[in-house]
């Protein structure tokens, strides 16, 4: 079993209190900076001591606040890969390796750190120290150095990973993995659970896509990205049709039943900008059809965002925006099944 | 006439044995200093600062002073005085070299199984050699030049 349950005072005013447990695949640490994603890592890893709670690897205890056990960062065989660069500078990418492969004899340490450094492409920088050689291949001998020891755990703080360097990572080690990132994408693809922090606390814990179809709560909501959300009141809900009615401050929106809700309750519903759609004109009056006016307009990457009136953001394809760009009167349409109902 | 060149020779010998002894001893200090909690923490820091602003001449004097009444003046004896000098200022610039270290390197160390000693000495003694060095020929070439000057004021102490 591996399992953190972590108490720890941050000043000024702020704690860390955090419990949950981790399989053996990927789990993610998400959140916004200052949330206390590293200093978990680093309460695991042995680097800061927390004032209570007890941490447990493959059943063994790494620290215990009640009964003072605190298994120095050196025995506790978790590899570490940290936010910056922390390749020692003095030594070359191989020499990186033997100082981590120090505990096998002389030949098998050569052997290992050879095969390591052939499996993450790196033979041909073996004799470079880290400032000769380029960021992707920094972080490929970060991870091949802290996979060379064969730790019972990897720490992985926020350090830019991507899906193909994860995946080889799980192709050459089937320890868990735990993971600060940022990156919802990679989360979705590669990762198996997400914890979601905020302010020392976790908000949710589950399968990404679970998580990101339903989060808990506005807070999770607007760290998972999603920009669209409205307080309002149920109005109406019929089981029997599967329907309910929400009204919002500036329109009534139309959706499936809210089971555990009664009339009159207030909630916060969430829809995320990338599934409302817009439609040209005014003339068309159905349900979940806002009429909006459009205040600005951004472009992004693959995207543009539509800003309008109420706090109505939607993304639309390039494309798309390109054919409808010279509209002037605009309704926002809220697909039923698009909203979440918080 | 030929030329003595023992004074000078002397004075090589006491300033190098002092500067060694003194970088092993400020070595010792500055990273108790900068990892170590214990009591008198900070008035050992302080001793420290105030080794550094007193003159050379004047620490080594006393120093000296306080052996003279047990035994003459002898090399050992400066080399022990140029110690007492020379170690503040190697423990000091340890304790900056050391601490300006990126701490990633120290916790990757350990993360990767070194025990102390191989952190100290295979990762944070080499990256911080540079400055130690500069710092250990600083107090070489301030002992050879106030040792003489010493040893000249310390003569009077000589029974």
């Amino acid at each position: 079993m591996n399992h953190a349950r972590i108490g720890k005072k941050i000043p000024p005013g702020v704690s860390l209190e955090v419990e949950f447990g981790f399989g053996a695949g990927v789990t993610a640490l998400y959140g916004p900076p200052g949330a206390g994603k590293t200093l978990i890592l680093e309460c695991i890893a042995g680097f800061a001591r927390p004032d209570s709670g007890r941490i447990l690897l493959n059943d063994a205890i790494l620290f215990d606040a009640e009964s003072r056990v605190n298994v120095p960062p050196r025995r506790r065989n978790c590899g570490y890969i940290f936010q910056r660069d922390a390749l020692f500078p003095h030594m070359t990418l191989r020499q990186n390796l033997t100082f981590a492969a120090r505990r096998w004899p002389r030949l098998e340490r050569t052997r290992r750190v050879g095969e390591t450094l052939e499996r993450f492409e790196l033979a041909g920088a073996g004799a470079s120290r880290p400032r000769e050689i380029a960021a992707p291949q920094k972080l490929a001998g970060s991870v091949a150095r802290a996979l060379i020891g064969e730790p019972k755990l990897l720490l992985i703080d926020d350090r830019g990973l991507d899906e193909a360097l994860l995946r080889q990572i799980r192709t050459v080690t089937a320890v868990p993995i735990l993971l600060v990132t940022g990156d919802l994408d990679l989360c979705c693809a590669a990762v198996d659970e997400l914890i979601v922090v905020e302010a020392g606390r976790i908000l949710q814990h589950g399968a990404p896509r679970a998580v990101l179809d339903a989060p808990d709560s506005v807070a999770v909501a607007r760290l998972l990205g999603i920009p669209n959300l409205f307080e309002g009141t149920i109005k109406g809900l019929d089981p029997g049709r599967n329907s309910s009615l929400l009204e919002c401050e500036h329109f009534e929106l139309a959706g499936p039943y809210i089971p555990g809700h009664f009339r009159g309750d207030r909630v916060w519903v969430a829809v995320r900008a990338e599934d409302l759609r817009v439609h040209a004109g005014d003339s068309e009056t159905r349900a979940n059809l806002v009429a909006a006016q459009l205040i600005r307009v951004s472009h992004r990457a693959r995207s543009v965002r539509m800003e309008f009136a109420g706090g109505i953001l939607v993304d639309l394809a390039r494309e798309e925006f390109e054919q409808r760009k010279d509209n002037k009167n605009w309704q926002v349409e809220f697909p039923p099944e698009a909203l979440r109902v918080l | 006439m030929p030329t003595d060149w023992s004074a000078l020779w002397l004075s090589l010998r006491v300033a190098g044995l002092a500067t060694a002894v003194s970088l092993v001893a400020g070595l010792w200090l500055g990273w108790t200093l900068l990892n170590r909690r214990f009591p008198g923490k900070r008035a050992l820091a302080a001793v420290l600062s105030a080794a550094l602003v007193l003159p050379a001449p004047i620490v080594c004097y006393y120093a000296l002073a306080a052996m003279g009444r047990i035994w003459p003046v002898t090399a050992a004896g400066l080399v022990s005085a140029g110690v007492i000098s020379a170690a503040p200022l190697l423990a000091r610039a340890a304790r900056t070299a050391l601490g300006a270290l990126d701490p990633a390197y120290g916790k990757a160390a350990r993360s990767l199984g070194a025990s102390d000693w191989r952190v100290w000495s295979r990762i944070e003694l080499p990256l911080a050699a540079r400055p130690l060095a500069a710092a250990a020929g600083m107090a070489f070439a301030r002992l050879l030049a106030e040792l003489a000057a010493v040893r000249v004021i310390a003569g009077r102490l000589t029974p």
